[in-house]
């Protein structure tokens, strides 16, 4: 089960997610756990369209039906948020 | 995981039950090919169980339980040499349980088919302090049979400081038609590492200690029985192999060390020598009747001058009575006395006239002058793995280092250039109608009824990619939506992200086809750019990344795809933008990927030597003519990039809605289209 908490208890599995301008955020997960649920209450947490990023992870991007367990996570591994992007030739045009 | 080419590495036992059992492939450059060799190449077969731990962050090899060194060679041939050396590394031992062992090295030599002479370490072995010959023996019988070239091993080379040096000389002890060599306390102070200038070397020493060793110069004494005499023979024999030194050069040293009777003894001595050997090869060379016909056509392309005519009847006859006819035309030919000549060049392009002599050429050329020179750039290495390993079960220190060298991975580490060269097999050969043939590749009946039926069904999520990914590529290109809303054409990352992942796919499944390449992700590259480190992904390992050419990082900068990469063969960076105007360089943009790639990642994948390659801008690739094809021209310039030779992009802004239909396509079916004829095609080519 997914859970936010800010300060993780110490003997659980904290999975920090870093977010790019720095802040972190810590989350404890089950092994067995997919991410999807992670995912939406980190963006609920900090208003995200969970539409409009990605998390990266060991530099692949987590799939929502993926577990720690099946991408080999472990304690205290970190998580990159990032916002989606698009390009198409630049504003100049 | 991609296929090697050629390698067909089995585990040679059974771990299956203590863990993990994985096959290490070495690098398909680094098979080790004997000359003449119509069987399966020489190869190392490391069996790697998973449950053990290496120490010491420098290990690049694997961590590896068991291990097993294992040559396949057909028996064709006789000819070849390995050669073997026992090279001292003294290692600081930490506990005293080590205290007293020697180590060493065994390291095969040989000239291969292209004439270059080549060196693969064969073993590491631990003797106790005060071994004798036998032990060494032993180990040595071991070795080769372990790798089945006992009778292709002619000659070994042992380190002098051993303790029973003399006793390594007792033929006794020795396999029967091996030569024992060792130079090593004689010539330490010569710095030449290619035996072609050996015997020349050795005289320049010899002058300079004229004062106070001027009647017998152990090394070139070919009389007495002493431990050097094979050595001085084989230096002799060497320097005649040389084509601008011969006989006259030995002849010229000898009499400026001895006397004329004494030194006339020495040459008969050394001629006798020679004859026989010549004589060995020649009744081994089955082919020796080619050179008859050589002559032949030697003579009949010469000046068609009536003197000459006869003159060369002359010679054909006078040649041609002697016993040894080959061996009289080489010594007689004159080659000029410069010493800038590469002789093993010089016998690639003339063994065909003297294949007896070639023979003989490959064999001694590839003898080792010393064990101190030859191995000093390997010793570092082995040092370190030691050293950080002086613990470890000595089978797991023997396969790291043999790992190492079979893999190139040394030659990485320490800067080798020779590593391109050998860098991976290229697969196909595109010419630009080639590539240009398959970008346009028309659409196939499935093909266009796939796109039907993502008109039609659109909404019902028929395929496993998300919508978002295929969108912006379906939409067709009108040029009043191009005007009014441009974003909708835009290729967001994910789009980009796993066409590359297809793209990588498609070099792992047809290795024969493109080239083996890499890329990370363009968020990744995002993160790099706005200030952070990313993390190396754990798949950028020295190992993984073998035989990789082309290492690709895309990114994204103010709503503008770029291509950024390193290409790992020709030692280059690259970037690649198709906007018109590239005056305006984000020099700073650059620099930040490029000091990653540099300290960073390239670093993960054992190449340290990234800091002097040159950044490349190219201006002559094709460009977008709108606003909106960005993305599209990234995605076919890494196509284009990924295969084989392929210099140029053969595609420009017309092609746009075809790429964009075929892109669609490929990210649909998740595999990018291969056209079977290709396949078969490139398979014939290959096989």
């Amino acid at each position: 089960m997914a859970d936010g908490e800010q300060n993780p208890p110490a003997n659980m599995a904290p999975k920090p997610i870093t977010v790019m301008d720095g802040s972190e955020v810590y989350f404890r997960i089950k092994p067995q756990t997919q991410f999807h649920k992670l995912m939406n209450q980190y963006c609920l947490k900090t208003s995200l369209d969970v539409n409009s990023v990605t998390f990266l992870f060991d530099g692949r991007r987590l799939r929502p039906e993926e577990t720690p367990e099946k991408v080999a996570m472990e304690d205290g591994d970190e998580i990159d948020c990032l916002l989606h992007q698009v390009g198409g030739g630049g504003e100049d045009f | 995981m991609p296929t090697q080419g050629n390698l067909q590495a089995q585990p040679t036992d059974a771990f299956g039950s203590k863990g993990k059992t994985f096959v290490v492939n070495p690098g398909d450059g680094n098979v080790l090919r004997w000359p003449h060799e119509q069987g399966p190449p020489i190869q190392p077969h490391v069996s790697v169980t998973s449950n053990i731990k290496a120490s010491g962050d420098n290990i690049v090899a694997p961590p590896i339980g068991d291990f097993n060194l294992n040559g396949r060679i057909s028996s064709s041939g006789n000819n070849q040499i390995a050669e073997y050396h026992v090279t001292d590394i003294q290692v600081p031992h930490k506990q005293d349980d080590a205290k007293g062992m020697v180590n060493c090295c065994l390291t095969a030599q040989f000239i291969d088919d292209s004439w270059e002479l080549k060196k693969k370490v064969l073993a590491f072995e631990r003797l106790e302090h005060d071994f004798d010959a036998a032990s060494l023996c032993e180990i040595f019988k071991r070795v080769l049979s372990n790798w089945n070239i006992e009778r292709k091993t002619y000659s070994l080379t042992v380190h002098s400081s051993l303790p029973n040096v003399e006793i390594v000389h007792d033929e006794k002890i020795w396999p029967a038609g091996i030569f024992y060599l060792s130079y090593d306390k004689c010539i330490r102070d010569i710095n030449c590492m290619i035996v072609d200038v050996s015997l020349k070397s050795i005289y320049e020493v010899y002058e300079k200690m004229n004062h106070w060793e001027n009647k017998d110069y152990t090394l070139m004494n070919v009389e007495c029985s002493n431990n050097w005499r094979i050595c001085s023979l084989i230096l002799a024999v060497v320097a005649i192999l040389h084509p601008s030194l011969k006989l006259d050069f030995v002849e010229f040293v000898y009499k400026g060390i001895y006397e004329d009777t004494i030194a006339k003894e020495h040459l008969d001595k050394i001629s006798n020598f020679l004859r026989s050997l010549y004589d060995k090869y020649a009744s081994s060379c089955s082919n020796h009747t080619k050179f008859t016909t050589a002559i032949g056509d030697t003579c009949s392309s010469s000046p068609a001058n009536a003197d000459d005519k006869v003159l060369d009847s002359f010679r054909k006859y006078k040649v041609s009575k002697q016993s040894r006819p080959e061996l009289c035309q080489y010594l007689e030919e004159d080659e000029g006395s410069s010493m800038k000549i590469n002789i093993l060049n010089w016998w690639c392009k003339n063994s065909s006239r003297f294949p007896t002599l070639g023979m003989m050429a490959r064999d001694f050329l590839a003898i080792p002058l010393s064990t101190f020179v030859s191995n000093s750039a390997f010793t570092t290495e082995v040092k370190k793995i030691v050293s950080s390993n002086g613990d470890q079960d000595l089978k797991i220190i023997n396969a790291m280092i043999c790992y190492q060298d079979w893999s190139a991975l040394v030659k990485a580490s320490v800067g080798n250039e020779k590593r391109d060269e050998k860098l991976t097999r290229e697969p196909r050969v595109w010419s630009e109608k080639d590539v240009r043939e398959y970008l346009v590749w028309n659409f196939t009946k499935d093909d266009i009824q796939h796109l039907g039926n993502w008109e039609n069904h659109k909404s019902t999520g028929q395929s496993k990619v998300k919508e978002s990914i295929l969108t912006p590529l379906f939409i067709p290109l009108v040029d009043a939506i191009i005007q009014a809303t441009p974003q909708v054409y835009y290729i967001g990352d994910e789009t980009m992200d796993t066409y590359f992942g297809l793209l990588k796919r498609r070099s792992e499944e047809n290795p024969n086809i493109f080239l083996k390449h890499d890329y990370v992700d363009s968020l990744t590259m995002n993160f790099l750019l706005n200030g952070c480190e990313p993390i190396v992904p754990s798949w950028i390992t020295p190992e993984k990344q073998i035989n990789t050419c082309k290492l690709f990082l895309p990114f994204c900068l103010s709503d503008h795809w770029t291509l950024f990469y390193v290409d790992i063969k020709y030692h280059k960076f690259v970037w690649l933008n198709s906007l018109r105007d590239t005056t305006e360089v984000p020099s700073v943009t650059l620099k930040q990927i490029r000091s990653w790639c540099e300290n960073t990642l390239l670093p993960a994948m054992g190449l340290n030597s990234a800091t002097n390659w040159p950044l490349n801008v190219p201006t002559d690739i094709p460009k977008q003519q709108n606003g909106i094809d960005c993305g599209i021209f990234v995605m076919k310039y890494v196509d284009c990039l990924t295969h084989a030779n392929c210099i140029g992009f053969p595609f420009s802004q017309e092609d746009m809605p075809h790429f964009r239909t075929r892109i669609f396509l490929d990210l649909h079916n998740q595999k990018i289209h291969v056209p079977e004829s290709l396949q078969s095609k490139a398979d014939g080519m290959i096989f």
